[in-house]
């Protein structure tokens, strides 16, 4: 501002450039201490104190070398100092082991009581990956999600390391030697107490005759065998159909009407891995021939997800429902059967439970149509009159030509009975029990509560358990032993007649476990210095020495045979299996002519876990993650109910209910389920435990609180239950919602957009072009085309082969390291699988069609989301994949945004350390890990990559043979596993593959196709079988 | 500062570095830590592998 502007503001002749601006009155007025002040840069007195010679003699050379210094240390201070283990090659190589190639066992899965063949690979001397083993006729090379997932037990940091001594309420450390001496002075103490052995299924021969030789030497043993889901009663109404033997084994494949009655075997009962491949076989877009599958249920199942024709019938309807069929066989003279029927009538039947009467129709003229190639097959839990009533049916239509001869089902020890039980409680009760062995079993868990097992333990004087893991069962015994794992374990199984297979370890015991034969072979050696590692491998060998190997006129001497054995995992008996005798006529008499009352209120029915089985994988964080199969909840089980129930009760999804059995009760959460009957609540069992570790425990309700000694385990269908509702909430977390049916807007909408394209068999062999109609014309693209030049890889799916079990996924994820999210990120809908599999209704609410699709990285020629990503993290390859680089994303996220199928994961966390406290990040895991796939960390989006590693892995196999690389070199991981064999992959461009025929079917399409984004996974549209009429 | 101050400096600089990386933080980092056991990999020898998944012996 300028000193010489005009002096008075107050002028009135003072114009714009004469006019005196001033920001104080000093300066107004021209106070002389502001204009001097003016001159000085500092205010007053700011300088006084200062002297240069009082400053700090440090310099500014000083200064830096100090924080040079300073940051030097600090660095050093906070680096990694953990001690990260040497990286050196073998200084003496096993022969076994060439670094970088896997090797591969044969062995036997001991996760339940099929025992399939597994091929277990190693890297390293570590298994890192299961699958079936293609030798095993049973399994044929495929192997279930729980077989898969068996892996992470194996480096479970919370397996038990040592063995525990209870000290009042803690457990105390003991040595192996005191633990033995204890017990072996135990038992040699019994006299005439009883000594009791607990175990699950007997599956193996030779652990048979350990327990026999057991008993030999204390002579008061016995040994009692449960199976919390078994087929104790189909067997128990066969032996009275037939005089004697078990159920037969059934010819699935050359069955043209199948007719399941409460019977999920695509999903859980018997060995549904052979059960699958079996079904599908006769469902093939080939030869258009096509079964017919009618499923009577009272909950939607996997089976009844893959059915025809379904009705949902409260399960004590069911043995009218099949008298009534009997009836209605007889009256038109298609089957004879010398019984009394009169009282029942289908058509009564369907009016009275409000059924479709034209499908019952349809089965009938099925049944008629079809004699002697149909099957009708009675769930393992259904009372044992409606078994009675389906054999007989079954032998009057002739069905028994399904009834399989080359092998049968084998019981080494049969299961123990309710009675059995009650009797062995009562003995603890009145003290005379010395000891009960746990072997590998947790009936704390599994008996039903009003049995009274646990408080009649606390009056035996030695409670031992023998365990993998802490359990309910150990948490209440004296001592508790810590057993070998699966592959760390020799043993042998023979669960059919004609094959016995064996079980090897490959690896030896991670910790100071040992193996349960081998702990029962010190305590009948008397001593604990009988123990060594290779105790039980001699005493097998021996007994197959002794035993099995003379039975097979093998040409081999023994040597050579055992280890021909171990290599192939499985040998062939010579034992015959006879043909079924004609059923007992007088079996008649066990049927009664009178219809039984329906009964009032609500009926629960308890059901096998598809994911955890009875419970004891619930400790595998991959399973409880695994969605189930048709309602996508993970890590909880649910009260699943009819929308009409909901209604009835004033229930929602979410709302806790109390269900009340004769006193019994539990509170859980409801889900409003399509396809369940009205007035049933369908329940899984396995979850709710307790002192299970970290992962199992407080997930999900225990319902086994429900089974009563009255119906266990002969029956797990309880009426005249009430349901209360408590108001409460508790959130399910489910990783796929469903849309109103009522919603006009979102109705059939997979169907709308072409996501789902279905037709009818009939249709198909009346038009085979229908799909292909629907095909969008040569679409135009901005975007030069990718060029092929070698091998091109793509996918074909077939959706009539594909039963939507999950095996795939579960596969995934142990193939490519896959974390564990939780449940509270699956709530946010951030679960990580790479594949899911995509499950749509359509129809009604109370019967829906259920259509499933895999879904999973469609490998676009044209894909969205590598034009999106800033860093260029995305890219194609010159054999047709989309690659991810995992080290340039920087996570925007963008891909994820634009891609259309949803794919595309990203690590919201680095979830190893986000999940239950690290526990993902225990040392031990990075055994578990494939060292061949990345392990991708936080920020970073992943999705599936074909396998690129067995890509990679082919393309070095195929230059180091110098010969080119072909498509049938590679097979995916879901591919390996898929029991059914939906998933087909291979090379695009090669026109004389087996896999060109799938990539180019006239039932082919591609999802979302009209986006021209090109995908290059094809699905095979799904067929159903239903009457040309109906078409 | 001169020549040999310079190195005298810095290699005093170095040798105290590496005591002070090895010597506290290691010793209370095995004190933490030190009981956890490695776990060892070993192949059981009497187990018979294979190198190929279609691979039958017989």
């Amino acid at each position: 501002m300028s000193e010489n502007k005009s002096d008075n503001i107050n002028s009135s002749s003072s114009t714009q450039t004469d006019v005196n601006y001033w920001r104080s009155f000093e300066d107004l007025y021209k106070n002389p201490e502001l204009i001097e002040a003016r001159n000085h840069e500092f205010k007053n007195g700011t300088t006084d104190d200062f002297d240069p010679l009082q400053l700090s003699s440090i310099s500014r050379r000083k200064f830096l070398a100090l924080l040079g210094a300073s940051a030097a240390l600090a660095g050093t201070a906070c680096t990694d100092y953990r001690d990260k283990g040497e990286i050196v090659p073998y200084n003496v190589k096993p022969e076994e082991i060439t670094i970088g190639k896997p090797n591969f066992y044969a062995s036997t899965c001991t996760v339940c009581p099929n025992a399939c063949g597994i091929l277990i690979r190693t890297r390293e001397g570590r298994p890192i990956k299961v699958d079936g083993n293609p030798e095993n006729p049973v399994n044929k090379g495929k192997i279930c999600a729980k077989g898969q997932a068996n892996i992470l037990n194996l480096y479970d940091p919370e397996r038990l390391s040592v063995p525990l001594k209870k000290n009042d309420t803690r457990f105390d450390e003991i040595s192996w030697k005191e633990a033995d001496n204890y017990i072996i002075k135990v038992l040699n103490e019994a006299d005439d107490k009883e000594i009791v052995i607990i175990t699950h299924t007997i599956i193996s021969p030779t652990t048979l005759k350990v327990l026999e030789e057991f008993k030999q030497k204390y002579p008061t043993t016995k040994i009692y065998s449960y199976e919390l889901f078994n087929d104790s009663i189909k067997n128990s109404a066969w032996q009275k159909c037939y005089g004697s033997g078990n159920y037969p084994l059934l010819k699935w494949n050359e069955a043209k009407v199948i007719v399941s009655l409460e019977s999920d075997f695509l999903g859980v009962e018997n060995n549904r891995i052979e059960t699958a491949r079996l079904f599908t076989e006769g469902r093939n877009v080939d030869t258009k021939k096509f079964n017919r599958l009618y499923v009577i249920e009272s909950s939607l199942s996997l089976t009844g997800l893959n059915s025809d024709y379904r009705l949902r019938l409260r399960p004590e309807a069911q043995y009218e429902f099949v008298m009534s069929m009997i009836n209605e066989l007889k009256n038109k003279g298609a089957i004879n059967i010398n019984t009394d029927t009169s009282s029942f009538s289908l058509n009564s039947f369907a009016l009275k439970y409000n059924l479709k009467k034209e499908t019952l129709n349809q089965l009938v003229t099925d049944l008629i149509s079809n004699k002697g190639k149909a099957i009708i097959d009675a769930g393992n839990s259904l009372p044992e009159n409606v078994h009675i009533a389906v054999n007989l049916l079954n032998a009057a239509l002739g069905n028994s030509n399904l009834y399989r001869t080359d092998a049968a089902k084998n019981e080494l020890l049969k299961l123990s009975s309710t009675k059995d039980i009650e009797e062995l409680v009562s003995q603890m009760n009145d003290g005379k029990v010395a000891a009960v062995i746990h072997f590998d079993c947790n009936p704390v868990y599994h008996f039903a509560k009003d049995l009274g097992y646990e408080d009649a333990l606390k009056k035996v004087g030695a409670i031992i358990s023998l365990t993998e893991k802490e359990s309910e069962t150990s948490f209440v015994s004296n001592y508790v032993l810590p057993i070998n794992h699966n592959f760390e374990a020799w043993g042998d199984a023979q669960t059919r007649s004609n094959i016995i297979s064996l079980q090897q370890p490959v690896i030896a015991p991670l910790k100071n476990t040992r193996q349960k034969e081998a702990i029962l072979l010190t305590w009948i050696d008397g001593k604990a210095e009988a123990f060594s590692e290779k105790l039980y491998y001699d005493y097998l060998m021996k007994n197959w020495e002794t035993s099995i190997y003379p039975t097979l006129n093998s040409v081999l001497d023994f040597k050579q045979f055992w280890l021909g054995a171990l290599h192939d995992g499985i040998i062939y008996t010579n034992e015959i299996t006879n043909n079924p005798t004609a059923i007992n006529s007088n079996a008649v008499t066990l049927l009664k002519n009178e219809i039984s009352k329906t009964p009032e209120g609500y009926t629960v029915v308890l059901k096998e876990s598809y994911q955890i089985g009875d419970g004891r994988l619930a400790g595998n964080g991959w399973l409880q993650e695994l969605p189930h199969p048709i309602s996508k909840i993970t890590w909880d089980n649910y009260a699943a109910v009819s929308e009409k129930t909901c209604k009835t009760l004033g229930v929602k999804n979410n709302d806790v209910v109390e269900v009340i059995i004769e006193g019994r009760k539990i509170s859980l959460p409801v889900f409003m389920q399509a396809g369940t009957a009205d007035n049933v609540i369908s329940i899984e069992l396995g979850y709710g435990r307790e002192h299970s570790g970290t992962v199992a425990s407080g997930v999900g309700f225990n319902a086994n609180i429900l089974l009563s000694k009255n119906n266990f385990h002969n029956s797990l269908i309880y009426s005249n239950v009430s349901i209360n509702k408590t108001g409460d909430i508790y959130e399910l977390a489910s990783s796929q919602e469903h849309y109103s049916f009522d919603d006009e807007r979102t109705k059939d909408l997979a169907q709308k957009r072409h996501i789902i394209q279905e037709g009818t068999v009939a249709g198909y062999i009346k038009n085979p072009k229908f799909i292909k109609e629907k095909q969008h014309e040569n679409l135009q693209s901005v975007y030069e085309p990718h060029q092929y030049n070698g091998v091109k890889w793509g996918m074909a799916i077939d959706l009539n082969k594909c039963t939507g079990c999950g095996d795939c996924v579960a596969a995934c994820n142990v193939e490519n390291n896959i974390p564990i999210v939780g449940k509270d990120q699956v709530l946010k809908s951030r679960e990580m699988q790479w594949l899911r599999i995509d499950r749509y209704y359509s129809g009604t609410a109370d019967d829906p069609n259920v259509s499933i699709q895999p879904m999973l990285c469609q490998h676009c020629d044209q894909a969205p989301c590598e034009n999106v990503c800033p860093v260029a993290a995305t890219s194609h390859s010159p054999d047709g994949l989309n690659q991810m680089v995992y080290n340039r994303c920087v996570g925007t996220r963008y891909c994820s945004n634009n891609c259309p199928y949803k794919v595309r994961r990203f690590n919201f966390f680095n979830f190893r350390d986000h999940f239950k406290n690290a526990y993902q990040e225990s040392p031990i895991f990075a055994l578990m890990q494939n060292p061949e796939v990345t392990v991708r960390s936080r920020g970073v989006m992943e999705k599936c990559t074909f396998c690129v590693q067995r890509i990679s892995e082919a393309k070095a196999e195929a230059t180091y043979n110098q010969r080119p690389l072909k498509g049938s070199d590679v097979t995916t991981a879901c591919q390996d596993t898929c029991s059914t064999n939906a998933i087909y992959f291979g090379d695009i461009n090669n026109k004389e593959s087996e896999f060109y025929k799938y990539r180019n079917h006239e039932l082919g399409y591609y999802v979302l196709e009209e986006l021209n984004i090109k995908p290059n996974v094809t699905y095979i549209a799904k067929l159903r079988n239903i009457n040309l009429e109906e078409v | 500062m001169n020549r040999k101050k310079f190195f005298t400096s810095i290699s005093l600089s170095a040798l105290g570095l590496a005591l002070f990386n090895n010597f506290p933080i290691n010793v209370i980092s095995k004190m933490i830590g030190g009981n956890k056991k490695e776990v060892k990999v070993k192949i059981n020898p009497l187990a018979v592998s294979r190198t190929k998944i279609g691979e039958k012996n017989v």
